[in-house]
């Protein structure tokens, strides 16, 4: 999967110019970097929900499991619902949901749980989906350092051989994946490979 | 213990209300408050004018319902009235919804056809019944003029429901390869239902007065409309009065219906979305005696 010579531009702002990027065919890459430097344009022109101005974006499978950084999960299902709807088999959606502690708010409304239990609905769902391409946003944002710690080795546990995604401003967990990719933007706010 | 919380905030601030609207009146104290300045205002203007062919008293009105209401004729025309206006509003409703996913889906097919929908809009609907007159059967002319006017208001409310709910819900259902069908079924029309039943109850209101007008004009069989027309044209002012007392009431419990249905799901729909605690949404999880990472 790779990047190739991509500029972004939202309006008059740049965020990406000329921008490469190799992901690795499996284990788990971290983006990381401060707010506002592009690592989210990366993550949506690998999910293929923008395209770039200009470059290529190669190697990105057909499926894609994505995590988005505001859940996006639909308040008027339950939570297995929103784990049925993208999954096709209730038996790991019902694991999975054990898996993250929320054994016992499978039928219960999202208005019902709190901000990092609909954190973990919207982790399950991303994990279920059968998929060749992991991309979470912010995984471990809304929950404690522990609860991040298993999600990170759950993930790695569930996407062993498959290429995960990760973009995150905590340096802890971004020490749990198995490459790094730092970013900053320049003077001109464009992002750059540190 | 998110939900007890929950239960606690919630008590809370409906006591607060209930403190604030201690200075308002009973509702039933203002309802007869209304009725009886209406009824007293229409008894003194009625004694004022003196002709019962133009203005007759409350009690002459109550007499000439009394002896209406127990005729096999005026439930017949009750019936037939609220048949044909509800056939017409459901026609409206499902031609707008249909009309609003075709267009919102085809972004070309809206750009020509969406200013159709804004002059039947904008139309007065004498107009139309005075076409309609010349092309249908007066028999369906109050259905299909009802659904006229319904249609637009159903368009209005879906298409801005779904243009809403596409902008929020399109990346996850590209990034997941949910089929149409299914966006539409399980995501699409859950997420307008609220704007759907604001339409239901403006669009309930509208059928009621575009039917009866149409019905005054078309002059259908058994229809309230045909009955207003036949008591204006022999002077029988209590007949008026009686069918639009009979008109207002049914809109009204229609109206009630509707109302307490769209409540419902609105406070559904908000219970579903609002956080179980105060800044939950902002709040970090896990364990309760959990490290909280720097």
């Amino acid at each position: 999967m790779r990047l190739s010579n991509v500029t972004r531009r939202y309006g008059e702002k740049t965020v990406l110019a000329g921008f490469s990027l190799k992901i690795p065919d499996n284990g788990i890459t971290a983006i990381m970097g401060p707010s506002g430097c592009g690592k989210t344009t990366i993550m949506r022109l690998l999910a293929q929900l923008d395209q770039p101005d200009e470059g290529t974006v190669y190697g990105v499978p057909k499926n894609k499991a994505v995590l988005f950084e505001d859940d996006q999960l639909f308040p008027w299902m339950d939570v297995l619902g929103n784990i049925m709807l993208t999954c096709p088999d209730e038996g790991l959606a019902v694991r999975m949901l054990g898996w993250l502690g929320l054994a016992n708010e499978i039928h219960a409304k999202l208005g019902q749980i709190s901000g990092g239990q609909r954190r973990r609905v919207a982790i399950a769902r991303a994990l279920t989906f059968p998929a060749d391409l992991l991309l979470l946003d912010e995984p471990t944002q809304r929950l404690d350092f522990a609860t991040a710690s298993s999600v990170m080795q759950l993930v790695r546990q569930a996407w062993a051989d498959k290429p995960v995604v990760v973009i995150t401003h905590d340096h802890e967990i971004a020490g749990m994946c198995d490459y790094l990719v730092n970013l900053h933007p320049d003077s001109n706010g464009i992002c750059r490979l540190v | 213990m998110f939900n007890d919380s929950s239960k606690n905030q919630r008590k809370g601030s409906f006591e607060g209300g209930s403190n604030a609207d201690k200075s308002k009146m009973p509702r039933w104290a203002s309802i007869l408050i209304f009725l009886v300045v209406l009824i007293g205002g229409w008894q003194i203007s009625a004694m004022l004018v003196g002709a019962s062919y133009i203005l007759p008293t409350p009690v002459e009105v109550l007499v000439r319902a009394g002896e209406l209401v127990v005729t096999a004729d005026f439930w017949a025309s009750v019936g037939m009235s609220v048949l044909r206006i509800f056939a017409g509003f459901a026609l409206g409703m499902i031609i707008g919804i249909i009309l609003a996913i075709i267009m919102h889906s085809m972004p070309r097919v809206r750009s020509v056809f969406a200013p159709f929908i804004k002059i039947i809009r904008t139309t007065p609907i004498v107009c139309f019944i005075l076409l309609a007159l010349l092309w249908v059967s007066n028999a369906l002319i109050p259905t299909f003029m009802v659904a006229l006017m319904v249609m637009p208001v159903a368009w209005t409310n879906t298409i801005e429901g779904l243009d809403a709910a596409s902008e929020r819900y399109r990346d996850v259902i590209c990034a997941y390869r949910i089929t149409l069908s299914t966006a539409l079924l399980k995501i699409y029309m859950p997420a307008i239902s609220v704007q759907l039943l604001s339409a239901a109850g403006v669009g309930m209101g509208l059928a009621w007065k575009s039917g009866v007008t149409a019905e005054v004009l078309s002059l259908p069989a058994f229809a309230i409309g045909t009955n207003v027309y036949q008591a204006k044209m022999v002077l029988d002012a209590p007949d008026i009065f009686v069918w639009t007392i009979a008109i207002i009431l049914i809109s009204l419990v229609l109206e009630y219906v509707i109302r307490r249905i769209s409540d419902n799901v609105s406070s559904e729909r908000a219970s579903d979305t609002a956080p179980a605690t105060a800044g939950a949404n902002y709040g970090v999880d896990g364990p309760s005696d959990g490290q909280v990472s720097a």
